[in-house]
């Protein structure tokens, strides 16, 4: 009898929500890292050097970083701005994706309506859907896995074999696409992720050639069922797959999927301080950035659910302040000296122990001196 | 002891079902049900209360876009239209003939330069616009002193290229806003880009339920989805008529398979799930085997969800069959097209509607006299929603300026809506929640009635009256 009501007391603790009403002050399990030191950049600020304040994307290389903005391609190096736009040969301004190719050197750009370009040895090279195989021009993203570059985009899937010049495409008729429209890439060695808007996450393994496709399993867009029954929402915006870890975003909130078991955040239980999430980055299988429309929130620890979320939270505050959550519940606040107007945030990079946040107007740079993973003890 | 046990945990279980339903009562009140769904509708209503429900809180749009300077001088104020506007295009050309229509009919060139079907639709609804910013430019334009310009890009009906369209229109075009456009597919790929350009799109057409459930804030539709229409046709078909074993005969293409989802949820949930769920491809003239099928397995009535034409040779085949069963449909086959096709042997029929076009609203009367004088025809569904849809766009310009964010803000605003196609109510996705009219053919016409009617007395069901 005893050992059943344990079963009981059990089931209490694991029923979704059940952490939420005992109403006990939570506290933290460690201290986790918490950026205070920022730099911030518009083109203002930069006199101009970075050329757009609407960034769509950013992509770490080295110490480096490229940045795909709403006016142009910018290479960010040791406190050096470069810029490319269409006067000098960019194909198109509106860059909504970027990946290196670490074997070539040269640099993919998913370009908004545009297709997409090759930049290598200085020059650009344009492939549309009318001088390529690219399935369609309105490209949301891009990444490179061997020697295929993959392109989502709005009418499917393409891939381009660089060595072989062939082109592969995918869409509904060769794939389990429930709809067809690709967000966003995360491509590896193994696996190549895809976020589908409207058909959750396509798996593509890349030693068996097969899709997989991961769905919402209540199958309905106006609720969540359970919160850890799978994917949160088939519109996803953003898949990162680093450690065997899945991480998914999506607008109504962020998934994490270990290869057994999900894990579902939303706004009322985590530290998200909303559900609308453009992207989400895994640091690693334990930890994750998620670009938010209400600033930029951390999964520090997956263990603690331990969150550091960075908000501006009056619109008339010079600087946004750093929330340590446990769950859904503040412990405690950090101000930091990141001074961006706006904390809509849209694209995050690591780039060494420093994060990057690209928003709808501007780009900081968090210095993570000390950073460690996890959560000091 | 294990009869035993298991008593207790499904005791226990059943307990802390109870405690999570009371949790989730506290914090989801019965009526923030998102569509205005009737709760025997809603989704694991007799098994679950869900642990979030979406679409319940107005979205936000908490971005930079409304600290950008209006532009010092504008020659005109430009609003783009997008929507399927030619019916064929010369692939050795290159350019648009003037609107030769081709309804319906299978298209086998390329589809990159395939014609629209939708054409017929899509040009009404850019009269309908263009005679909204026509009257707003002779009131003297934006603010007494700029003319609006209407940008016109055509969505060609294939999902390759109106998202390219979109993207033109907001970078090139420098519209302030954007209408358009009709088919479910390219609705959706018009709000995707327009979310990443950061503009406010007005849908007038689309009644995918699915384009708003996206959580993008800057898009509105002032238009009655199918989730209303086919809630008001489940309530015909399942508590007025009783039927009880409805069968299914659709387009293959997203139209007919998104659309007729709530009335598919509907019948399942209400226990008399469809029997069966045929479909056709869109051009199809003979329905002869799948019309057989059905008439097999004993239906008592056919749903049909496609364009005007398919769906009266549907009809038309079912009575030559010998079938006279309730013919369900939706409002694309409210039309003289399919009056034409069906003729006078039409039997039993209802379709859902997005308003009552038979309003003697002097408004609504004003517009239809207007529109008829200017181009020749009275005015249908998507002329008058995208006159509603157009005149929205230039009142909130008018209100916020020239910045697409404030813009985005005064739609948003716009709760209610008194425009010729009615009252609108905008839910807090920017969804059109006012009442679908149910039409009902008597006499070789279509009939209009309210919700309120639908369950009264009124329509002729051929079923013993109340005493």
């Amino acid at each position: 009898m005893r050992g059943l009501s344990i079963v009981v007391v059990l089931l209490a603790l694991s029923s979704p929500g059940a952490g939420c009403q005992t109403g006990a002050t939570p506290s933290l399990v460690g201290q986790p890292y918490i950026y205070t030191d920022w730099e911030s950049f518009t083109t203002e600020s930069t006199h101009g050097d970075f050329i757009n304040d609407h960034v769509f994307f950013l992509h770490a290389d080295g110490d480096s970083l490229w940045i795909g903005t709403e006016g142009g391609l910018v290479l960010y190096h040791d406190g050096v701005w470069t810029s490319w736009t269409e006067e000098n040969g960019l194909p198109w301004n509106v860059i909504m994706g970027i990946a290196k190719d670490d074997n070539t050197g040269d640099l993919w750009l998913a370009l908004f309506g545009e297709g997409i370009a090759r930049f290598s040895g200085g020059l650009f090279e344009h492939f549309t859907q009318m001088n390529s195989g690219l399935i369609n021009d309105v490209s949301y993203g891009i990444d490179i896995q061997g020697n295929d570059v993959w392109v989502a985009s709005t009418a499917g899937i393409s891939r381009y074999n660089q060595v072989t010049h062939q082109w592969t495409v995918f869409n509904e008729k060769h794939a389990p696409m429930e709809e067809v429209w690709a967000y966003n890439v995360d491509a590896h060695d193994d696996k190549v992720y895809f976020a589908v808007w409207g058909g959750g996450i396509l798996e593509w393994d890349v030693a068996t050639e097969t899709w997989r496709d991961y769905l919402d399993p209540d199958g309905e867009m106006e609720i969540d069922l359970y919160r850890d029954d799978g994917l949160i929402h088939v519109i996803t915006t953003s898949a990162s797959y680093v450690d065997d870890v899945l991480w998914a975003s999506t607008y109504f909130g962020l998934s994490r999927y270990d290869g057994r078991n999900w894990r579902g955040y939303l706004d009322h239980d985590s530290g998200l301080p909303s559900n609308f999430i453009n992207q989400t980055v895994g640091r690693s299988g334990t930890s994750s950035y998620s670009c938010t429309d209400k600033g930029l929130a951390v999964l520090a620890d997956y263990d603690s659910d331990t969150w550091v979320t960075y908000q501006k939270d009056e619109e008339g505050d010079p600087t946004w302040t750093a929330h340590v959550m446990v769950g859904g519940d503040e412990v405690t606040t950090v101000p930091t000296d990141l001074d961006l107007p706006n904390h809509f945030t849209i694209s995050v990079a690591l780039v060494g122990d420093d994060v990057w946040i690209g928003t709808g107007h501007g780009l900081a740079r968090g210095i993570g001196s000390g950073y460690y993973d996890g959560l000091k003890r | 002891m294990r009869v035993y046990q298991s008593l207790v945990l499904g005791a226990a279980a059943s307990w802390l079902s109870l405690i999570a339903m009371q949790v989730h009562a506290q914090t989801e009140p019965d009526t923030a049900a998102y569509g205005k769904t009737p709760p025997e509708y809603r989704p694991y209503y007799r098994f679950e209360n869900p642990y979030k429900r979406f679409f319940v809180d107005e979205l936000e749009y908490p971005g930079y876009g409304r600290h950008i300077p209006e532009p010092e001088r504008v020659e005109t104020v430009k609003i783009g239209f997008i929507g399927p506007i030619i019916g064929n295009v010369s692939e050795s050309v290159g350019g648009p003939n003037d609107v030769t229509l081709r309804v319906n009919q299978r298209q086998i060139r390329w589809d990159g330069y395939r014609a629209s079907h939708l054409a017929p639709l899509g040009i009404k609804m850019m009269r309908g616009a263009r005679l909204a910013v026509e009257q707003a430019n002779a009131r003297g334009g934006y603010r007494g002193g700029i003319p609006f310009e209407l940008v016109v890009r055509n969505d060609n009906g294939s999902w390759r290229s109106s998202g390219r369209e979109v993207i033109m229109l907001a970078w090139k075009d420098s519209v302030w806003g954007i209408l358009g456009t009709v088919d479910g597919a390219n609705s959706h790929i018009a709000i995707r880009v327009a979310l990443k350009a950061e503009i406010p799109v007005v849908n007038t057409a689309d009644t995918d339920p699915t384009f708003v459930e996206t959580n993008i804030p800057w898009v509105f539709r002032n238009i009655t989805d199918d989730r209303q229409m086919c809630y008001l046709l489940a309530d015909f078909a399942f508590k007025k008529l009783k039927l009880e074993r409805i069968a299914a005969l659709r387009a293959v293409n997203r139209y007919g398979r998104m659309n007729i989802d709530e009335f598919r949820d509907a019948a399942t949930r209400l226990g008399n799930p469809l029997l069966v769920e045929l479909s056709y491809e869109e051009g199809d003239s003979v329905f002869t085997t799948q019309l057989e099928r059905i008439q097999s397995l004993g239906a008592d009535g056919v749903l049909t969800y496609g364009n005007s034409r398919e769906s009266a040779l549907i009809l038309k085949q079912m009575r030559e069959l010998g079938m006279d069963q309730w013919f369900l449909g939706s409002d694309r086959m409210v039309t003289d097209e399919f009056v034409s096709i069906v003729g006078p042997q039409h039997g039993k029929v209802v379709a859902g509607y997005p308003y009552d076009p038979t309003s003697d609203d002097p408004h609504y009367l004003e517009f239809v006299q207007d529109y008829t004088d200017k181009y020749g025809e009275v005015p249908e569904t998507y002329a008058a929603h995208a006159y509603d849809g157009m005149s929205m766009l230039i009142a909130a310009i008018e209100q916020a300026g020239l910045n697409r964010a404030l813009i985005r803000d005064r739609l948003a605003a716009m709760k209610d809506y008194a425009g010729v196609t009615g009252q609108q109510e905008m839910d807090a996705v920017f969804s059109d929640r006012s009442p679908a009219a149910l039409a009902v053919m008597t006499d070789g016409r279509f009939e209009f009635y309210t919700e309120s009617e639908v369950l009264s007395d009124k329509i002729d069901t051929g079923l013993p009256r109340k005493p």
